[in-house]
């Protein structure tokens, strides 16, 4: 089966990142799936590469790489990316910003893109933050 | 048949009043803590259950790991997450 | 999956959740979808008449929702239940249907997917 999934929540100040990465690599595991995972709102921030992780907390950025290489793609709204600072190279360039702060493995997209994803799969499942 | 995601109190106030009763409810994060309150059937993701101190037993519910949530998901659609 | 219900249940103006939520179910309206769009919880705020967000330098919200006839969203929906805990009153509500709690179950269930914005 194939899956959408949706991320609403920033990392640390919900769960949403985890309750995403724990489906994900389970669907995975059983051979399903994963068409893409949809950076939604607050969600963005789980792309923003400049996080440090506290020690003794677990690192989601990790997690969010190993998944792309994995082949999932990490979608990251981009209106809703840019007014919260996460930003890629061409994006830095138009805007004349200092850096760009899109991590790797991540790709800025439009809204149609959550939508043509969820046309094309079976299941549309959203974590909220 | 619609599977509900619960991820809060009031999300689960919310679903509650909005579900089939025979649509399963899963708990997740600060979701569990519904059980505390309620005595409903329903199913809880376990390890946030087990972080939160809530005896999953000791209530109507049981206790899932995310492979039992991806396999709800294959039977069910749609899947609706509750927050608020 | 082609059958979309999107449902607001944040308030208009203390975050952007909602607006942004409207934008993706134009963005699915234009996409050919067939999109249903839910009110309830504090989200019914959202069609309050005589809004004037520019005030707060914000994008009026009852502008958007007029604007939603124009992409073809035609399925408005609003939760009784949450206008009558509200004190707000239906009929001060434009081109929105009322649904009871067992209606909002059977529109649901009528969905190939639902899309929220919860916080």
């Amino acid at each position: 089966m194939n899956f959408v999934l949706a991320v609403h929540g920033a990392p640390h100040s919900s769960n949403s990142g985890e309750h995403a990465l724990g489906f994900a690599t389970a669907a995975i595991a059983q051979g399903h799936t994963i068409e893409r995972i949809f950076f939604y709102h607050d969600g963005v921030l789980q792309g923003l590469s400049s996080q440090v992780a506290p020690q003794g907390e677990s690192d989601l950025s990790i997690r969010w790489t190993e998944l792309a290489e994995r082949g999932v793609e990490l979608a990251v709204c981009i209106a809703s990316a840019l007014k919260r600072g996460v930003i890629d190279s061409e994006e830095q360039a138009r805007y004349e910003k200092d850096a760009h702060t899109l991590a790797r493995g991540f790709e800025l997209v439009g809204l149609g893109q959550l939508i043509t994803a969820i046309q094309h799969a079976d299941r549309y499942v959203e974590f909220p933050g | 048949m619609t599977l509900h995601l619960v991820f809060s109190r009031q999300g689960y106030e919310s679903c509650v009043a909005r579900r089939h009763p025979k649509d399963p409810i899963i708990l997740f994060g600060d979701g569990a803590y519904a059980l505390l309150e309620n005595d409903i059937k329903c199913l809880v993701l376990g390890e946030d259950a087990i972080a939160r101190g809530i005896a999953v037993d000791a209530h109507h519910a049981t206790s899932i790991d995310y492979a039992e949530v991806v396999k709800l998901t294959l039977n069910h659609a749609p899947v609706v997450s509750w927050a608020d | 999956m082609n059958k979309l219900l999107f449902i607001v249940s944040t308030p208009p103006y203390g975050g952007k959740r909602g607006a942004a939520l409207l934008d993706a179910a134009m963005v699915a309206a234009a996409f050919d979808a067939k999109v249903s769009l839910m009110f309830r919880g504090d989200g019914v705020w959202s069609l309050l008449p005589d809004q004037s967000a520019a005030v707060i330098g914000q994008r009026s919200f009852s502008k958007m929702s007029n604007a939603l006839a124009d992409y073809e969203i035609d399925h408005l929906y609003v939760c009784l239940d949450s206008l009558l805990s509200r004190g707000v009153k239906h009929q001060d509500l434009v081109n929105v249907q009322g649904l009871n709690l067992t209606e909002q179950q059977q529109l649901i269930a009528d969905q190939d997917a639902v899309i929220g914005a919860a916080p």
